[in-house]
């Protein structure tokens, strides 16, 4: 059902900001089925309540003389065997069915929740001997122990539903126990412990609203459960006993008259169906309403012409680089209907053996236009412009001939080194894919090579460590993989998208040694894309500065760096930790408006300093500064662009 | 491999022993006498203190646990309380048909839930897609027991294509045990298939999305062969783990699918034994459905282990 939550989106931009609860009510409305499903339940509730006042006869009366009519103008859903109006059985059945299930569901959920609650919270001891006990229950065949309860207290009704939900209570203790442990975890609680809260006050305040939610899915979902076992057992002859209607006993009546009056199944068979799809539906509208409840995010827009002219980079005549990317522009297909553009006239030229580096606070769109240039977009994705590798044009290009570039003259590594390996595969067997790929290797000159590669890229004991699989690496060691990986085509060019954010300072440095090593080595190119300056100081000979989807500045790295021309670039830099000299860090106010809320003007202007009602109203344009440098400031010249920041 | 085997079984004792003590607990709660069922209510006092003595009434709740369990290690689960067959005896006659219809069900459901699930998964948003949501969601709420009289209504009573009721057993003719067993296994495979392909789709979608997915890729992997070799065995990793789950509805359902056809299963005998408040019968079966979800358990890890080399010991 995820797919139908995916389809309703957000709020719109500018709609006024809603409250938690009403914002999960409109989210919970959008899923159109869980409504449906809502109502169709609403209606049924009303059932116990009033049905014994609509249905038009006695089910239990019997009418010897009219057995099995038809459906007809006085019996709508005919007569039993003996001659028992089924319609008002199949009445009297939902009754039984809604309270039976309401009992079952509520002993489940007295027996387990507060258990859960107490255990998770209180830990230790307790509960571990609790969580075993849990285990063994699962363990258990769930309608084989309620029955054996049942043989225990007798074939009944209650008792069936008493034996349900002893059954159901594991699921509502688990539910409990992992949210109080969470919350028991996390620092609020500690918080509100040192500040004097009792315990009880602390599970109230802070465990209850988060598990509010999952509970009520869990219950919901639980219905359904109950329901399909409580027709099962009465079906059985375990549950409703005779003449009382029910489901079951309806079922198991007309089963014995399948041969002469076959109609008779159809009613409470549809009733069971339509009722736990309607439960099951209302669980997944509200599992779904509650995680976008919690995470509002991808919004819509209609796709707005950007009038932002290309950069002129491409004007820059002379020998075709390594790389060069002219007026990218990257729209996604937005969630219902329209287009969002997210990186708009981008264009800059990578020559063969340089690193160029692409710098800019997250969502900036810097991701995106590598994946662009690797022709790796999202689907839904789509990038115009030209990107022309080596002379030849990717985009476009056919997948076959794409998959030859991609791996070998081209190769990448990843944000995120642990999650970019394939975890079913060892890392010498992925290393040899790329290898059998590109250098035509078979399989055993492919293994003694990656062990190789490994090695090159230093990898301790690498013939042993090859056989490992993912999990066994570090962080830094399988970022190492990685580069192996990328290594294992002899790229010309290497795109590297933040190749060491997610690693821990010093081995952050390891793997930028090894990067500029293995370039000087084998003079090779590198797209460096990362967030911080330092890194393109250290490693890059020239720098693009990337906002909102566009190059705001770009230059040689050390004189972008040493007088950046951008009041974002000086920003940037004034907020780098290694800047600061007894001063306080400066912070650049706000966050970088989402694609679909760019602001008319420079798109910098409501975070900028120096901006002014020009800024806010005309479009700006990447201009030639002289000396390699380019910048996309109407302002320049006029601010002293370090101002404001300190 | 083995190891991982080995230390799935050992792991396995402590859990059936947790286990026989709950069973053996829950059935101690009857309230009543069970010599009240076994020598009728004409009895006389010295005809209840012979009994009482011969099955240990008056020992202690632990010894008489520990004396059943002595037993029961020994494949001694006790005599019917009602007549004089042995529990073993009547859990064995039946349990054909109840592993036949569990894994029946299970195969039906592996066989159109999975493939399902793949390509839906794979085609997300599409057609197909669209109507295999729908169907696995209907599917899911649809009365197993409710399905087989729907299934016999044409393939047993009009038709008769099929037996609407009893029990071949394999041994004697496969295609007899096939025909009968042929709708309910259907029958609970609706469920098993409509839970998997769901469960098979969203692991699908999510692996696509996943960064090794695109890593493969940027490494010319062909879609083709990121899809059939990358995606689909770490797909593998939760739909094992449903499969497991599943064995336990299965189960239950098998239950109460037995006896739209008549079979003599673990239902029927359970039944009886709610009827005449049989205790070691329902004992001995309660244990049994334990074993048999634990031995499915035990193979689903050991696969899982395959799929999914972090679960590997070492």
């Amino acid at each position: 059902m995820s797919e139908l939550a995916a389809s309703a989106a957000s709020p719109e931009m500018g709609a006024a900001p809603l409250s938690g609860g009403a914002r999960l009510a409109r989210a919970f409305l959008r899923h159109r089925l869980a409504a449906w499903a809502a109502l169709y339940l609403l209606v049924l509730a009303a059932v116990p309540l009033i049905g014994p006042h609509i249905a038009p006869h006695d089910p239990v009366q019997t009418d010897l003389a009219r057995t099995f009519e038809g459906p007809g103008s006085e019996h709508w859903l005919g007569t039993d065997h003996l001659g028992r109006s089924m319609s008002s059985r199949i009445i009297a059945a939902t009754a039984v069915a809604l309270k039976a299930a309401a009992l079952g569901v509520g002993i489940a959920l007295v027996l387990g929740a507060p258990l859960g609650l107490v255990c998770g919270y209180l830990g230790g001891w307790w509960d571990r001997v609790a969580m075993r006990v849990v285990e063994a229950v699962i363990a258990l065949p769930a309608l084989l122990v309620a029955i054996a309860i049942l043989a225990i207290l007798g074939p009944s009704l209650t008792n069936a539903m008493i034996a349900l939900g002893i059954v159901n209570a594991t699921a509502f203790f688990r539910l409990m126990r992992g949210t109080a442990l969470e919350a028991r975890e996390a620092v609020y609680v500690d918080a509100a412990r040192v500040g004097g809260a009792s315990t009880p006050r602390i599970l109230a305040r802070h465990v209850l609203p988060n598990v509010a939610g999952p509970l009520t899915v869990q219950t919901t979902l639980t219905f359904a459960y109950v329901l399909l076992a409580e027709a099962g057992l009465s079906y059985i002859g375990l549950g409703v006993q005779p003449p009382q209607a029910s489901w079951g006993v309806m079922l198991a009546t007309a089963q014995n008259y399948l041969h002469q009056h076959p109609f008779m199944v159809a009613p409470p068979g549809l009733l069971i169906v339509f009722t736990v799809l309607a439960f099951n539906l209302l669980g997944d509208g509200l599992r779904d309403a509650l995680a976008r409840g919690e995470a509002p995010a991808g919004s819509r827009r209609r796709h707005r012409a950007t009038s932002a002219p290309p950069d002129a980079a491409a004007a820059t005549a002379g020998a075709m680089p390594l790389l060069r990317v002219v007026d990218l522009e990257v729209r996604f297909q937005a969630p219902r209907g329209g287009e969002l553009t997210v990186v708009s006239g981008v264009g800059f030229d990578v020559e063969a053996g340089r690193t160029v580096g692409l710098v800019g606070e997250s969502g900036c769109g810097k991701s995106v236009t590598a994946m662009a240039i690797m022709g790796l977009l999202d689907a839904g994705g789509q990038a115009t412009g030209s990107v022309a590798f080596g002379g030849q044009e990717l985009l476009g290009l056919p997948e076959p001939a794409l998959n030859r570039i991609r791996g070998g003259d081209v190769g990448m590594i990843f944000q995120e080194p642990s999650a970019s390996l394939n975890p079913a595969f060892t890392v010498k067997h992925q290393i040899g894919e790329a290898l059998r790929l590109h250098a035509g290797l078979n399989r055993r000159q492919a293994g003694s090579r990656a062990v190789e590669l490994l090695a090159q890229v230093g990898i301790p004991d690498a013939s042993r460590r090859a056989d490992d699989y993912p999990h066994h690496f570090s962080g830094g060691m399988a970022q190492r993989a990685m580069i192996a990986m990328a290594l294992a085509g002899d790229p010309k060019l290497l795109i590297a998208d933040e190749p060491s954010t997610a690693l821990d300072v010093t081995i952050q440095a390891q793997v930028l040694d090894l990067l500029s090593a293995l370039q000087e080595e084998r003079g090779m190119a590198i797209l460096l894309i990362t967030h911080d300056l330092g890194v393109i100081a250290d490693l890059c000979d020239e720098a693009l500065v990337m906002y909102a989807g566009q190059i705001i500045e770009r230059g040689p790295a050390a004189a972008l760096l040493t007088a950046p021309a951008h009041p974002y670039t000086a920003g940037l830099l004034a907020s780098m930790p290694q800047n600061q000299r007894g001063a306080s860090l400066a912070q650049i106010p706000g966050r970088v408006p989402p694609a679909w809320g760019w602001p008319a003007g420079c798109r910098f202007h409501p975070r900028c300093p120096h901006a002014t009602e020009a800024c806010a109203k005309e479009d700006t344009t990447l201009r030639h500064l002289g000396a390699g440098r380019w910048n996309r400031c109407r302002r320049i010249g006029e601010i002293d662009v370090a101002e404001g920041w300190r | 491999m083995l190891r991982l085997l080995a230390t799935r079984v050992a792991g396995l004792a402590p859990l059936l022993l947790i286990v026989s003590f709950l069973t053996f607990t829950m059935l101690h709660l009857v309230p009543g006498d069970i010599r009240d069922i076994i020598l009728g209510v004409d009895a006389t006092p010295e005809q209840y203190a012979e009994l009482g003595a011969k099955l240990g009434l008056d020992d202690p709740f632990l010894v008489q646990y520990g004396r059943w369990l002595g037993r029961a290690l020994q494949g001694d689960l006790g005599t019917s309380a009602y007549n004089s067959q042995t529990v073993v005896e009547a859990v064995l006659d039946t349990l054909p048909v109840t592993l036949s219809l569990t894994f029946g069900g299970m195969f039906v459901g592996l066989v159109i839930g999975v493939p399902a699930g793949v390509y839906a998964g794979l085609h997300r948003g599409g057609l197909v897609d669209r109507i295999a949501v729908l169907a696995a969601t209907v599917g899911q709420a649809l009365p197993n027991f409710w399905v087989a009289i729907l299934l016999a209504i044409p393939f047993a009573l009009w038709w008769r294509l099929l037996p609407a009721t009893g029990f071949t057993p394999p041994t004697e003719s496969v295609s007899a045990w096939l025909a009968s067993i042929a709708l309910a296994s259907v029958a609970l495979g609706t469920s098993a298939s409509a839970a998997l392909a769901r469960q098979t789709r969203g692991a699908v979608i999510d692996v696509l999305g996943r960064e090794y997915i695109r890593a493969a890729r940027a490494r010319g992997v062909s879609k083709r062969a990121v899809t059939f070799k990358h995606a689909l065995k770490n797909a593998a990793v939760p739909v094992v783990t449903t499969i497991g789950f599943q064995v336990n509805g299965l189960l239950g359902g098998a239950l109460i699918v037995e006896q739209v056809f008549g079979l003599h299963g673990f239902g029927a005998l359970a039944i009886d034994a709610v009827r005449t408040q049989d205790i070691p019968i329902m004992q001995g079966v309660v244990m049994m459905g334990t074993v048999i979800i634990v031995v499915v358990n035990i193979a689903v890890d050991v696969a899982y282990g395959y799929v999914n080399p972090r679960m590997r010991p070492g």
